[in-house]
């Protein structure tokens, strides 16, 4: 059952990285273009261009962003227990966000590889702030209000850099929103490989939240380590965050989306639950990057604001689903 | 009729019918404890009575008036008190003020505790034995003196009837006995009708002088403990072959399952 | 209760320093005070149309978002939700902000937070709604309905031309920059209207902590308290925001401020707006020195102040279990 459905979503990411190549506000872009993705493309080649050197690192990075957001959802919502945890309403986006804008404007623009250790700085002192609130993970409530303090925090702190230095505005900007409109040039291999040693932190969290899940006692009684299963899950969150962060700027809403697309698929188990999370997250944002290009002519809506518009309906209808009690 | 009348009581919880009509009397001044199997709709016909779930089909009475054709919530409350079995309780408020909280029904935004509010608390604390407590933190005091608080609170409502649903619930055996004596001493010396939830049939067939057993959301059988509980209703009730033992002490019968 | 005394004193005589000191006379021009009192020239021009309705607006603001964000805490037994957390002022905020990128113009900023915050509310209380208003449900809905709205600004943000563009902007970075006595009048009158109301609804806000199943045992109905305190500190805030963009976390801080130096529980209104005041006129105080040469807006500090703050109340909080 889960494998058919997982079988079923891997498609249709892959339907949706075709359908990213190949849609847009530029027409003309075919089927036999795709040859410019093996061979470069002469320079009159113009759809063979705008699929080479802009579609393709747009449609890697939404892939990328949205898987790596889908597996930290999966694991921080296992980790607390809590269906609507997720880094970005968590305010661990908004970490490693404020974290590059701020060395972007303390040191000036620097290649996409330095960004790496601010990145993570930030989505680890975020995750830390989580991690104090410990005992506080068991009311979902005041876990989503902490969050959503931290991100009004450093949103309001991003403001005021932006506020200060009017020429880094545009700079800035782009780690106050969720985009893969302009992703910085050489980021996809250093976040690629944040991504994999994130999703490795993931797997070796995996089998331990597993027995978490059977409550804390009864994973104590099998020999589970809490505070190691603890650091590893949140470890997880952190990389995999910022390596989505540094191609794609602080995207809300997806961990939490991804899991519940998992869980429908019939993901069980903190593992698979992860591996299809991330088919979830990257269907999710290269839907809304889609979407965001084609719906309104001349105009590109964001990729952060469609997975906003998508997330904010779907966490309503969560907790509505849910009533008050068994959140 | 004195004392609170159902007729053909029908409710729903969230779309699911709870109650399909359910008829009974209590007495006035008597203490009635409904028993039944878990989910049976104990909890849901004592809310019915006190007025908090409003009901889909049949009338409940008080004294002959309709509960919600005749009384407002204001008039109802100063009837009946009623306890639930897990009442939320608010971090650093101190055992005082939260029996003060019992006057409500007699106070509103610009109408603040008199002299005779303060004496109903102050009865209600030496009812309850609580004065050594009544500076202490609510949710710092143990399960038995937490129950006795949330009892006084009930009591300082001043109300001819009090209900409870499993008042002895979480508490260990020699503070349920406490419980139930309190209970007990406020029947007989105050005069209060008292109506409770009871999961332990054996304590409701020594405390009440009626019982009301239920299944599935109707009663089964109702009336003195001596009369209507016979191995045979037992075994109806709860599906499990019992038998009475008469009780050496108080003379109601004991039961033990077979 | 003399604790309590004590510290009104001590606020009050907290408040009259900040004024003297650096709301009248320590802005970017320093005030010629006899001049100024003589009732005529630049220096009372300056005293009467800029300075005093600054220092007014923000004091009325923040003590209307104190009472807002207080009652809201005590009604949703939870000290740290408050109204900015829970989607009313982003939705106002919203709201003025589609009022001047739709219209042009600032003219319609305060009907346009009055309508976004209205909308908001009902949106909020309206779809968390499921046979009774549940706390849990209707933060959870605030969170999500507030990320949502802030979208929408986001995306009217970078619709609009240049210059409404950065209008919003600033609009969007709360402060009192811009105060004029009308927009003094207007938040006074919403504060007096929404106190009033208030202190009468707060004897069953304050009823409400033991649960429902005993608020309404003692013939409260408390669906019906919620949804009134809800939708009266909506108004409140909207009227707030329209005036003076958003301030983030005054509404959240001033309750969890007053219950805890009081050492009280409950609603606390006349503490909450008092605290509510001091952080928005320490926050303009704050605004008045340059950073990098900049002025940052009001609403900038409040935020520095209060997510700190509230995260060190989340994390005592959870220490307690």
């Amino acid at each position: 059952m889960a494998l058919r459905h997982g079988a079923t979503m891997l498609a249709g990411v892959g339907l949706l990285f075709l359908g990213s190549l190949l849609l847009g506000a530029r027409p003309g872009v075919g089927l036999s273009d795709l040859a410019a993705l093996i061979y470069p493309p002469d320079p009159q080649d113009a759809p063979g261009i705008v699929l080479r050197e802009m579609r393709l690192p747009r449609s890697c990075a939404a892939l990328l962003a949205g898987a790596a957001l889908g597996a930290a959802g999966a694991v921080i919502q296992t980790l607390s227990r809590n269906p609507l945890a997720d880094p970005g309403l968590l305010g661990v986006n908004a970490g490693a966000a404020f974290g590059i804008a701020l060395t972007v404007w303390l040191s000036g623009p620097l290649p996409a590889g330095q960004l790496i250790v601010p990145a993570l700085i930030g989505a680890g002192l975020a995750s830390a702030v989580i991690w104090a609130l410990g005992a506080a993970m068991r009311n979902p409530l005041t876990l989503i209000l902490g969050g959503a303090a931290l991100t009004a925090m450093l949103g309001a702190a991003l403001r005021g850099v932006m506020l200060i230095d009017n020429g880094a505005l545009d700079a800035l900007r782009y780690w106050s929103v969720g985009s893969v409109d302009a992703v910085p040039p050489g980021s996809l291999g250093p976040a690629a490989l944040l991504a994999l040693v994130g999703a490795g932190l993931a797997m070796a969290a995996a089998r331990r939240l597993d027995a978490m899940a059977l409550g804390e006692d009864v994973a104590q009684a099998l020999g589970t380590s809490l505070g190691l299963t603890r650091a590893l899950a949140l470890g997880a969150t952190a990389v995999l965050s910022a390596a989505a962060v540094l191609v794609a700027g602080p995207l809300a809403f997806v961990g939490l989306v991804a899991p519940h697309v998992a869980r429908m698929a019939g993901a069980s188990g903190t593992g698979t639950l992860c591996v299809l999370s991330a088919a979830g997250g990257g269907a999710l944002v290269l839907l809304a990057d889609i979407a965001g290009r084609i719906i309104l002519p001349g105009l590109v809506i964001e990729a952060g604001l469609g997975v906003t518009l998508i997330g904010g309906p779907v966490l309503i209808w969560l907790v509505r689903r849910h009533a008050a009690g068994d959140i | 009729m004195p004392g609170i009348d159902v007729q053909g009581l029908k409710v729903r919880l969230a779309g699911r019918p709870i109650l399909h009509g359910v008829d009974g009397h209590v007495p006035r001044a008597g203490v009635t404890a409904i028993i039944g199997p878990n989910g049976c709709g104990k909890s849901t016909l004592l809310r019915a009575m006190a007025r908090l779930v409003r009901p889909e089909a049949g009338r409940i009475t008080l004294d002959g008036r309709d509960l919600w054709d005749d009384l407002g919530p204001k008039t109802c409350a100063r009837q009946i008190a009623f306890l639930p079995q897990n009442p939320v309780t608010p971090e650093g408020l101190r055992v005082r003020a939260l029996i003060e909280r019992g006057r409500t029904p007699y106070l509103g935004p610009f109408r603040p505790m008199t002299a005779i509010d303060r004496a109903a608390v102050d009865r209600a604390i030496e009812l309850t034995g609580l004065s050594a407590l009544e500076h202490r933190r609510v949710d710092r005091l143990s399960g038995g003196q937490r129950q006795r608080a949330w009892i006084a609170l009930a009591i300082a409502q001043d109300t001819p009837a009090l209900f409870l649903d499993e008042p002895t619930t979480f508490l260990d055996l020699p503070h349920q006995i406490d419980i139930l004596r309190l209970v007990n001493r406020l029947n007989q010396e105050n005069g209060q009708t008292i109506v409770m939830v009871l999961h332990d049939i054996n304590q409701a067939c020594r405390y009440a002088d009626r019982i009301i057993a239920m299944r599935e959301g109707r009663v089964l059988f109702s009336g003195p403990p001596s009369e209507v509980v016979t191995p045979e209703a037992l075994n109806t009730l709860f599906g499990m072959r019992m038998r009475l033992v008469p009780d050496a002490v108080g003379g109601a019968p004991v039961i033990v399952p077979q | 209760m003399t604790r309590t005394r004590l510290i009104y004193i001590v606020s009050g005589l907290l408040l009259v320093a900040l004024i003297a000191t650096l709301g009248a006379g320590g802005g970017s021009t320093a005030l010629d005070w006899r001049a100024a009192l003589a009732g005529e020239g630049v220096d009372y021009t300056i005293l009467v149309h800029f300075r005093l309705p600054r220092i007014a607006l923000a004091a009325l603001s923040g003590a209307a978002l104190g009472i807002a964000g207080s009652v809201l805490q005590v009604m949703l037994r939870n000290p740290l939700a408050s109204p900015d957390i829970i989607g009313f002022g982003a939705g106002a905020a919203a709201g003025g902000v589609a009022a001047i990128v739709l219209s042009g113009s600032l003219a319609l900023v305060a009907p346009g937070a009055l309508l976004g915050g209205g909308l908001a509310a009902v949106a909020v209380l309206g779809l968390s709604w499921k046979s009774g208003l549940s706390p849990l449900a209707l933060v959870l809905t605030g969170v999500a309905l507030s990320l949502m709205l802030a979208t929408v600004a986001d995306i009217l943000l970078s619709l609009s031309p240049g210059l409404q563009a950065a209008e919003a902007a600033r609009f969007l970075t709360g402060g009192f920059s811009g105060a004029d006595w009308a927009g003094v009048l207007g938040v006074a009158a919403v504060l007096a209207a929404g106190w009033a109301c208030m202190g009468w609804l707060s004897f069953s806000v304050d009823r409400l902590d033991t649960g429902d199943e005993i608020a309404r045992a003692h013939g409260l109905r408390p669906d019906r308290v919620r949804l009134t305190a809800a939708a009266l500190s909506a108004v409140i805030v909207s009227v707030s925001v329209s005036v003076t963009g958003p301030l983030p976390f005054v509404s959240f801080l001033a309750g969890p401020l007053a219950r805890g130096i009081s050492g009280k529980a409950g609603t606390c209104l006349g503490l909450s707006a008092l605290f509510g005041a001091l952080i928005c006129l320490g926050a303009d105080s704050l605004s008045r020195f340059p950073v990098a040469g900049t002025h940052l807006p009001a609403g900038l500090f409040t935020a520095m102040i209060g997510g700190p703050a509230m995260l060190v109340l989340l994390v005592r909080q959870g220490g307690r279990g």
